[in-house]
């Protein structure tokens, strides 16, 4: 009888988590909808650069100020469509910019097609081992801030191998950050679904356009 | 390259680094013992949210 309390708590604990995952997915995929919808209406549209810059500085401003204090509440979920909505309109343009190129539409889809598969296989990997990829936490933040600080530099410096091998760097980068974060949902180390979405929609978000940057790169004539 | 587009993949990383850094930084405040944050810390989020916006907006511009 003494070993009920334990084993009751770890089932408890596997349904939390499963719980967790199983929210996680379902406003993950709903909020990809609604990202590539708003990111469909920007070009359907063609609303620019400005409409894009406006709209991403309002999502900058609902992860800052809104997201950490209705995180815990369904204003969260809210929140949350009213961020990655925001986001799709401030990619719509650069999408529309690849669309236009004359292999434009295989250039997008070869993009869309390989965040698809990458998102996937890593998630099933993850999900199928059961590992714990906590360990590399530190190791993708000062891969990713090596990142930022070469891109920046980037931009005044100019060279174009180097932007291929950045895009490279910053899709594996985020693929690290995908196993990451859905082996801390898996271990129970994010019990927050909406905290946990933004993380895995951030992680998609900047794949998608690593990889368009990739792709774009081989494929303008 | 189009130095637009590369500035917005860098603004998607931006975004990135903030929504990770601010539960990162609401953890560490909650969990510090009362009165041991240091000073430099709020400086430093400050100083580091001002600068990867001026970067952000070179970036764009």
């Amino acid at each position: 009888m003494q070993t009920t309390g334990p084993i009751v708590r770890t089932h408890e604990s596997a349904l939390a988590t499963n719980k967790v995952l199983r929210n996680t997915y379902m406003l993950l995929a709903m909020t990809l909808l609604f990202c590539a919808a708003t990111a469909g209406v920007s070009m359907l549209f063609d609303l620019g650069r400005g409409v894009g810059t406006m709209a991403f500085f309002a999502s900058f401003a609902i992860i800052m100020f809104v997201l950490p204090k209705v995180e815990n509440s369904s204003a969260g979920i809210w929140a949350v469509f009213a961020f990655t909505g925001l986001l799709g309109l401030a990619i719509g343009p650069t999408v529309q910019h690849y669309l236009n190129y004359p292999n434009g539409s295989q250039i997008v889809a070869t993009a869309m097609g390989g965040t698809g598969t990458i998102f996937l296989g890593l998630s099933a990997y993850v999900l199928t081992t059961r590992k714990d990829f906590s360990f590399m936490g530190g190791f993708l933040f000062v891969g990713f801030l090596v990142a930022v600080v070469a891109m920046i530099a980037n931009i005044f410096l100019q060279i174009p191998v180097l932007s291929v091998a950045l895009s490279a760097v910053i899709v594996l980068i985020m693929s690290g950050f995908i196993l990451f974060d859905t082996s801390r949902i898996i271990t129970g180390g994010e019990t927050n679904y909406v905290r946990a979405t933004v993380s895995l929609f951030l992680n998609i978000y900047n794949i998608f356009q690593g990889l368009l940057m990739l792709v774009g790169m081989g494929g303008d004539d | 390259m189009d130095i637009g587009i590369a500035g917005w993949l860098l603004a998607g990383l931006m975004l990135f680094m903030v929504a990770r850094g601010i539960p990162a930084a609401i953890n560490m405040v909650k969990h510090a013992p009362k009165g041991t944050l240091p000073e430099w810390l709020n400086a430093a989020l400050l100083l580091a949210a001002v600068m990867a916006f001026v970067l952000f907006l070179m970036s764009i511009t």
